[in-house]
């Protein structure tokens, strides 16, 4: 709108004396006002959201946790129960999943063997998730030739076959283990998950954090150039501050996608190493040992092998496709 | 600007800084602070000014070492802490840094970034007295208690500066180093900041070393200007005997440089119009580092470097044309 | 209104341009209308979030996602390129209207030759043969101050310095002798000494030839010196526009008046406590309903808490958003109506 000149004011628009008198200091304060603003979590809450295949794989994920640790509590059987006369069912209204040659409900035991293969996912994964993280932002702020030393030992660690040194270190660590089981509480909780789990952990603690360092390592290098580390220092921080107050939380979203791709990762070796034999010890079953028993009579009855082959694929898959959901929600940067 | 007495609370002699640059393998070295010496009275604000790469910002993070220096001494209130345990001397000296966007950690609240130097310190055994000094800090810089729980981006460049304002007076220092504090922020803003800092300067006696790339800021808020060039010092005096009477050739020309908001002015106004483009910090020219662009330059200036010395009282000048 | 003496190469009216976020709908230009003459060299000043920068990439049609045009014509050369289709703007972008950015680096591709680069935009837009194209490059080079040019135009953006990247984008604006130059905070990122040496090359073109420039800036120093005539922007509103003298002698808005005095004088010879703005800049998503500038004035009437100023021009070309000099008329008005009953 623009006003016309030598037009007299009131022909144009309606005013009055009132309007002209001064504003008072708090109504113009009352314009001032800061809007609430979305914050991070929100923020990336919201991505996810948008993003359907993320979302249904997180119903998947949390269908199949139901699955697990709810589902063997409604079914009349146990995993190590063996049903005298239900030796080698197949799949019926008494046993959904069929029974194998001992007699033993397979629902119940798929149920159980992902509850195992669960465990041991987010188990190691969490495992990874604290020696990679510490040791990746050790590395990466003190750099210069303490970086140098850790980033080669990282660098062996990477080139070992890991197969390899994960059978070696099974058959290696495998009695002490047994021996330190049978003595006491020596592992606390860990005793019900028997020494093959606990393997599987110390074999992850010792070579799969590298991946996880190496990230770590990088994210930190930007962020200590980060004007708010150099305040920090400034204010007297000293290094551990540095990275438990302000490298590790600002490293977050990479920490928490890192690690959810770690889980599928982790159940997978699981699954193969059962697959192999070196897992889990019966009468306790995992996907993976299940599998493998199934392989026997996989051609009388495939469906054993089918049930543990399905959830595994199932589970992996619903956990890659969440990460990578969560990648792009947590950090739209790294989407290209 | 701040009263002052005579006494030093910083002194630097011949301090260097050298950044090393791997290339295969050979390793040459960034001169980013040449051997420059200079002090900073109790009470007083010594202004810094120079264009990106002169080595301003390394000096003054130098002096607190956030960088190490490479040789040369750095004394505060007389003890030379040049190798000292920083500790005890952090909450002496402060900072306050040119981007309030990258300055504030984004993932803490402006609570808890305040509070950050009294955990640190250990200030404050209860959580109450800590929570009192927090609100009491926020409301020195102009903020209310309510936006303690808040994140920083939820608040504008000025009210950020604020915030890292706030986090320096934590700890009630003597000595604080303004990186560029209002380089980043709109001119209507930045006229709030430096005279909070003004304020500040008056109510707690606080020393300053001020650095921008903007003289007219730097004029209006310092005592003395250092003006540097390429790691070195080339001239430093009082601020109104600088601007009146500038005796290195690059500081008339950083004067005559400066777009002033006076149409009449700068029609009427003859600018000096330097040739070409500061020299590469990596490899600096002999002599006088401001030679290849310095319209007077002689042979003189290429073979030795001119020394600062004291052309008028507390005027000084490296210049080796100064009659 | 202003008569025209030549025609307008560019006529704003009342461009609105809206970025369409999540948490809202962010108002960056609400409704500028401005025109610019042949030869003329127009600045908007502003701070950041004013919409000095947005305004001038609606003209080029590069607002970046998700911003849009929502209301109001751009006329360029008496033709509507409001809502031109992306063809035909990538006809006009280059040839008719040149732009210069804050960071040269970024608008540069590392990969190429800067040669090769200018090369590009002539070969699209003019049917000159390779010799005559390269002949235009040394040329153009020669213009803007780059020694050697036969030499320089062989390298790479990254062999060239901050100031001489920025010669090189203003050579590449200029190829194809555009009839409108924006310059988009063309000297922010220099340092001073190379800033005048940018401003008096650009000044030596202006004498050269006759384009019309906008010149976006938050530095009235850079103003001063360059322009005929000036638009102040705060909140997506011109708020001020008149000729330079006009906006440094006999400014009228507050937020102006404020501008000028907050900065520090150089040649102040004593101790002049600078006089800021207070309060903070507006928050474009929920922008106040009256005045923008309302919640920062020290001169805010009840009115401007309620209504949006209208267009009030106080002489030829210098027109204002502000309640001020309307209530000195409509005082002027009771007065004199007083007097004849």
């Amino acid at each position: 709108m623009k006003l016309q000149k030598n037009t007299l004011l009131s022909l144009q628009m309606k005013l009055s004396p009132e309007d002209f008198e001064p504003a008072t200091k708090s109504e113009q304060e009352d314009l001032n006002k800061l809007t609430a603003n979305t914050s991070y979590w929100k923020d990336a809450w919201r991505r996810l959201k948008q993003n359907k295949i993320a979302m249904i794989s997180l119903i998947v994920i949390i269908l199949f946790i139901l699955f697990a640790f709810v589902g063997p509590t409604f079914s009349p059987y146990t995993y190590d129960q063996q049903v005298r006369g239900d030796e080698n069912m197949r799949p019926c209204l008494k046993h959904l999943f069929g029974t194998d040659q001992l007699g033993r409900d397979l629902l119940v035991r798929v149920m159980v063997g992902s509850r195992i293969s669960l465990i041991i996912g987010v188990g190691s994964a969490l495992i990874v998730l604290v020696i990679g993280s510490l040791y990746g932002s050790i590395a990466g702020l003190l750099g210069g030739m303490t970086d140098n030393i850790m980033m080669r030992i990282v660098e062996i660690i990477y080139s070992v076959p890991d197969i390899l040194v994960i059978i070696l270190l099974q058959i290696v660590i495998k009695d002490p283990l047994q021996k330190a089981f049978d003595s006491g509480a020596l592992f606390g909780g860990l005793q019900k998950l028997g020494p093959g789990i606990v393997a599987i952990f110390i074999v992850y603690g010792l070579l799969y954090w590298v991946g996880m360092a190496r990230i770590v390592r990088g994210q930190v290098l930007q962020l200590k150039q980060m004007e708010y580390i150099n305040a920090a220092t400034a204010l007297g921080a000293n290094n551990k501050r540095l990275i438990l107050k302000h490298l590790l939380p600002n490293c977050i979203g990479t920490l928490i996608i890192t690690t959810m791709l770690q889980i599928p990762s982790a159940i997978f070796t699981e699954a193969f190493l059962s697959f192999l034999g070196l897992g889990v010890s019966a009468p306790m079953a995992s996907l993976g040992s299940l599998a493998s028993e199934a392989l026997n009579g996989v051609q009388s009855y495939p469906y054993r092998l089918l049930f543990p082959a399905l959830a595994i694929s199932i589970i992996i898959l619903a956990f890659n496709l969440f990460g990578d959901g969560l990648r792009d929600a947590l950090d739209p940067k790294m989407k290209k | 600007m701040g009263n002052q007495n005579n006494e030093n609370l910083i002194e630097i002699k011949n301090l260097k800084k050298y950044f090393p640059v791997k290339s295969g393998f050979k390793t040459s070295y960034v001169k980013a602070v040449d051997d420059v010496s200079l002090y900073i009275k109790k009470g007083e604000t010594l202004g810094l000014v120079g264009e990106s790469g002169c080595g301003k910002t390394t000096l003054g993070r130098t002096i607190l070492r956030l960088h190490e220096p490479s040789s040369g001494q750095i004394l505060y209130n007389g003890t030379d802490i040049t190798k000292a345990n920083m500790h005890p001397f952090r909450r002496k000296m402060q900072i306050i840094f040119q981007d309030p966007y990258a300055s504030l950690d984004p993932r803490m609240t402006v609570g808890d970034i305040v509070g950050e130097p009294l955990d640190i310190h250990k200030m404050f055994q209860n959580n109450k007295d800590r929570q009192e000094k927090i609100y009491s800090l926020l409301e020195t810089v102009g903020l209310n208690r309510e936006h303690a729980n808040r994140f920083p981006h939820e608040f504008s460049g000025g009210q950020r500066q604020r915030i890292g304002i706030a986090r320096a007076l934590a700890v009630d220092p003597e000595f604080i180093v303004c990186d560029e504090p209002v380089s980043a922020l709109d001119v209507s803003i930045q006229a709030q900041i430096v005279n909070m800092l003004e304020d500040l300067q008056e109510e707690k006696g606080f020393t300053y070393l001020f650095i921008a790339h903007d003289l007219s800021i730097v004029k209006h808020i310092s005592d003395r200007i250092g003006v540097m060039y390429l790691g070195h010092l080339v001239e430093l005096a009082e601020s109104r005997e600088l601007y009146k009477n500038p005796m290195h050739p690059y500081t008339q020309t950083l004067l005559s440089a400066i777009p002033i908001a006076d149409p009449k002015t700068s029609r009427s106004k003859k600018r000096i119009i330097l040739e070409g483009d500061i020299p590469s910090p990596l490899n600096p020219p002999s002599g006088c580092p401001f030679r290849t662009r310095c319209p007077y330059a002689t042979e003189q200036c290429a073979k030795e470097r001119p020394e600062l010395k004291e052309y008028e009282a507390g005027h000084f000048a490296a210049c080796h044309n100064i009659k | 209104m202003a008569e025209n003496n030549n025609k307008n190469l560019l006529e704003v009216k009342d461009l609105e341009v809206s970025f369409f976020t999540y948490a809202g709908e962010v108002k960056a230009v609400r409704g500028i209308s401005y025109e610019l003459k042949p030869g003329e060299v127009m600045g908007i000043v502003g701070e950041s979030g004013s919409g000095k920068s947005v305004s001038s990439y609606a003209l080029m049609g590069i607002i970046p996602e998700p911003g849009k045009v929502i209301g109001g014509n751009i006329i360029f050369d008496g033709k509507d390129i409001t809502n031109l289709k992306e063809k035909e703007r990538l006809k006009m972008r280059g040839k008719d209207i040149g732009m210069i950015f804050q960071d040269p680096m970024t608008s540069l591709n590392p990969v190429f030759t800067v040669g090769n680069q200018i090369n590009e935009s002539l070969k699209k837009h003019t049917d000159l043969n390779k010799e005559q194209r390269k002949a235009r490059i040394i040329e153009l080079f020669r213009l803007v101050g780059i020694n050697q040019p036969e030499k320089r135009i062989n390298q790479y953006p990254h062999e060239f310095s901050g100031g001489m990247r920025q010669r090189v984008m203003i050579a590449m604006a200029l190829a194809c002798n555009p009839k409108l130059l924006i310059a988009d905070e063309p000297t922010t990122a220099l340092d001073v000494t190379i800033q005048s040496q940018i401003i008096e090359l650009l000044k030596d073109l202006k004498s050269k030839i006759n384009m019309g420039i906008i010149f976006i800036t938050h530095d009235l120093g850079v103003i001063a010196d360059i322009c005929d005539k000036v638009a102040v922007m705060y909140a997506g509103n011109i708020i001020e526009t008149g000729s330079i003298d006009e906006i440094f002698y006999e400014p009228k808005h507050p937020y102006t008046w404020g501008l000028l005095k907050s900065m520090p004088k150089l040649n102040a010879e004593e101790h002049e406590r600078l006089i800021p703005i207070e309060g903070n800049p507006v928050d474009l998503i929920n922008p106040p309903k009256g005045c923008a500038f309302a919640p920062r004035c020290k001169h805010c009437m009840k009115i401007c808490l309620e209504k949006k100023p209208p267009a009030y021009n106080i002489s030829e070309g210098h027109d204002i958003l502000c309640w001020l000099p309307i209530k000195d008329e409509y005082e002027r008005e009771v007065k004199n109506n007083g007097k004849s009953e």
